[in-house]
């Protein structure tokens, strides 16, 4: 069930073809009569309402970074579609926790460069606040104040760069 | 007398504990999320101070294998920092049993009898570590899975054979009746209402002809009055209001909370 609901490709394999679906995957037999009992268009809309809370968490986590990159949503969600979200064990909110997963992916995604660094610098600071787990980011502009910027309500442009090396927490 | 009880959402953390807090902000207790305070349990303890405690949480997946060792340890250390009156959780999956996927968010079991087993192991689990009263939750429910028990005889033999109690969302007994096109007072008959010492209010809203139990709009009448319902039926001691978005003022939720203390006195 978890894996129809959070697994894009297979819930659409799985409704294409239910029983070939379940067989190939060795589920008994009560436990097919019972999926394929499921209404079709209550599994997609509890598997979107799914992917919906998880945006949401995450944009809340970075709102610095999902201000000025408003695909930021749209992209992870896609993303997140092909990529459930595996049982994990750390004290991060969900948000902060799906922002690292995401982040390799999401990093090369946003553009300009320096909003992509800020939108990691973003994640890994909050994350080591939360967690107190050391991390550190190699930047290429002044991340601290850029941020300062954009929560005074300044959007930088063309940023200076100014190459250093943060730690966190 | 039952408690005019809030979901506690962490930008009122301050105010909750602020010197200045008048009394028409100040619940008689709070509703609380585990997670908020993993990372930073003593802030829970000033918390502890000033309000009576109930755990709520969302991550123990009862119905796929119950919470994991780990989850379980640091759920015992807060409740051993602040005692806690209850500790809450659903009566839902949100990982798969291998670890594989979280889901982040509550689906339905399969109401059958190995899935009531697991369900009771997790709840004596539960009940063995954290040395408290623990209830479970009826979600809303997206979808309906056929097994070979009744909603009425699963819950019947979960509260019988574990003595846990429900944690009653009349909010998502009503807009799952809507959902279904039922009378929302006949699946409150199916439920342990005898053992319903906390009652869930929240509002939701409507995505075409579908309710969504978003727990981001006021409580509305028709939950006032399905509230009214259970009197004499439940010995409700805790009237929590839940709001996850579009939050209002402390001072607002607070008075949706004492208006269903209010009413509930009143019936």
């Amino acid at each position: 069930m978890a894996i129809l609901a959070a697994d894009e490709r297979a819930r659409q394999q799985f409704l294409l073809e239910p029983e070939a679906w379940l067989l190939a995957r060795g589920v008994p037999e009560p436990a097919r009569r019972a999926l394929r009992a499921l209404d079709p268009v209550a599994l997609t809309r509890y598997a979107e309402s799914l992917l919906d809370k998880r945006t949401s968490e995450l944009l809340s986590a970075v709102p610095h970074a999902a201000r000025l990159f408003p695909p930021l949503g749209p992209l992870y969600r896609r993303w997140l579609a092909r990529h459930p979200s595996p049982s994990r064990d750390d004290v991060l909110s969900p948000g902060l926790a799906e922002a690292l997963r995401a982040l390799p992916f999401l990093a090369r995604q946003i553009e300009p460069e320096w909003l992509a660094e800020m939108f990691v610098y973003e994640v890994l600071s909050r994350c080591s606040r939360r967690d107190g787990q050391p991390r550190w980011l190699r930047a290429r502009w002044p991340q601290h104040r850029l941020l300062q910027q954009v929560s005074r309500g300044d959007i930088p442009l063309d940023p200076d760069e100014e190459p250093r090396r943060y730690t966190f927490p | 007398m039952s408690l005019a009880t809030v979901g506690y959402q962490p930008v009122w953390h301050e105010r909750l504990l602020s010197m200045a807090l008048s009394p028409e902000e100040r619940p008689d207790a709070l509703q609380i999320v585990p997670d908020h305070f993993f990372a930073r349990p003593a802030a829970l303890e000033a918390l502890a101070e000033r309000y009576p405690l109930l755990l709520h949480d969302v991550g123990c997946s009862l119905a796929s294998g119950g919470p994991d060792p780990q989850r379980l340890g640091r759920l015992k250390d807060l409740v051993e920092r602040v005692r806690p009156v209850a500790f809450t959780d659903h009566l839902a999956l949100t990982r798969a049993p291998s670890g594989q996927i979280d889901l982040g968010h509550l689906c339905p079991c399969w109401y059958t009898e190995d899935t009531l087993q697991t369900v009771i192991d997790g709840v004596k689990r539960l009940q063995d570590t954290l040395s408290l009263p623990v209830a479970l939750e009826n979600i809303a429910t997206p979808f309906e899975l056929p097994g070979s028990l009744s909603e009425a005889e699963f819950w019947s033999a979960l509260v019988e054979r574990t003595g846990c109690g429900l944690l009653l969302d009349v909010t998502n007994v009503l807009l799952d009746a809507r959902n279904r096109a039922e009378d929302p007072r006949r699946r409150l008959g199916e439920l342990p209402l005898h053992t319903a010492r906390w009652v869930h209010l929240a509002g939701g809203r409507a995505d075409g002809a579908y309710w969504i139990d978003s727990h981001s709009e006021p409580v509305e009448e028709a939950s006032y009055l399905l509230l009214r319902e259970i009197v004499g039926r439940a010995p409700v001691e805790m009237l929590i209001v839940e709001r996850d978005s579009h939050l209002p003022s402390l001072r607002e939720l607070v008075a949706e909370a004492r208006e269903a203390k209010r009413r509930w006195e009143a019936a």
